[in-house]
């Protein structure tokens, strides 16, 4: 029986390690090319750097806020480096 | 090839300029793909940003929200973000000098590191601490990250996962007392694996309280910068970037400060 390990992402995700590298670049780009179907939902967004959320918008397609209280709730918000 | 790699190639053309990091750095890694924007680690020197500004600008890029691709505050930590088109995709790019939790000599043996690389890209080691961020979903990330580590002192200090710990300490039980100085969870693997479960989600939950304190002290400090922006994003339309970037940093100048402070002991 195989021990138990400690699962962090899919089969699929680490299925990455298998591909070719032509494999790995076609399935990267197809990856980028279908991701651009949720462009409108983070259009104000950011997944990097020190910024969360553009001032004025909310999360989500076309939802205003208050630029002050936005300032102070993206430090909230979710955020890569 | 794809978009990012082929920025990544241009930005260091002729020169060690740019890093590619994080989420595309995860692919390059042959973990998974789940970031749909490009984020580098740029040389702060102004060449290297002008370089960057240039390869961009003929692009069609144009600003974001955020800090201007100038060493004044890039030095400060504050990152910077632009846009364009590639054909059907909606290309960012992000860029830091300073990525967080890599201190100043780390980085600097990084750009050593990737020097004559022919794709320089953020090692595991690295990315871990990188992805040491306030979204869940990056834990699931670095604990694959920890697996990559060769050495198990860096295994010990990266690894999500109880049983793997459970395992290296048991296999290298002297490195797992004196690594305990440095992440003090480890300790806990003496108690057993339950124990060190409710040690790691400690730590995962401090390191994001960690991170949104340090996301708010930027959002704090920007707060002028922010309600300035509306009208210099309207300003700046349809500029050409290298016009666009000049009117940012007139209009950055003395709304948003170079550096940031630091948390309070």
């Amino acid at each position: 029986m195989r021990p138990l390990r400690d699962e962090f992402l899919s089969e699929e995700d680490l299925d990455l390690r298998n591909l070719g590298e032509e494999e790995l670049l076609a399935w990267w780009a197809l990856w980028l090319e279908q991701a651009q179907a949720t462009n409108d939902l983070d259009a104000h967004l950011y997944a990097h750097g020190v910024f969360t959320v553009e001032p004025g918008r909310g999360p989500g397609p076309d939802r205003l806020v208050d630029p002050a209280a936005c300032a102070v709730r993206s430090a909230a918000r979710p955020a890569s480096p | 090839m794809t978009v990012y790699l082929e920025l990544t190639r241009a930005f260091n053309d002729g020169a060690l300029r740019a890093i590619l990091s994080s989420g595309q750095a995860v692919v390059v890694h042959r973990l998974a793909i789940m970031s749909k924007d490009g984020d580098w680690i740029l040389r702060e020197r102004p060449e290297a940003l002008e370089h960057v500004r240039r390869v961009l600008a003929a692009r069609g890029s144009a600003y974001r929200f955020g800090a201007p691709l100038d060493v004044r505050w890039m030095s400060g930590g504050w990152s910077a973000h632009l846009e364009h088109r590639d054909g059907a995709l909606r290309v960012r790019t992000d860029f830091v000098t300073r990525p967080p939790r890599i201190d100043a000599l780390d980085l600097e043996a990084l750009w050593r590191e990737q020097e004559g690389a022919p794709l320089p890209v953020v090692d595991p080691r690295r990315l871990v601490a990188i992805k040491q961020t306030n979204r869940e979903k990056d834990y699931a990330v670095i604990g694959e990250l920890a697996r990559l580590l060769s050495d198990p002192k860096e295994q010990l200090l990266a690894s999500r996962s109880a049983r793997d710990i459970v395992a290296l300490g048991a296999r290298h039980p002297r490195l797992l007392e004196d690594l305990a100085r440095e992440r003090p969870l480890l300790a806990a693997a003496a108690r057993g694996e339950e124990a060190l479960e409710r040690a790691l989600d400690a730590e995962r939950r401090a390191l994001v309280h960690a991170n949104e304190r340090r996301l708010a002290r930027y959002a704090a400090a920007a707060e002028a910068w922010a309600a300035a922006w509306p009208a210099t994003a309207h300003a700046i339309a349809g500029m050409p970037l290298e016009e666009a970037h000049e009117a940012i940093v007139a209009r950055a100048l003395g709304v948003l400060p170079f550096s940031v402070g630091t948390e309070p002991a």
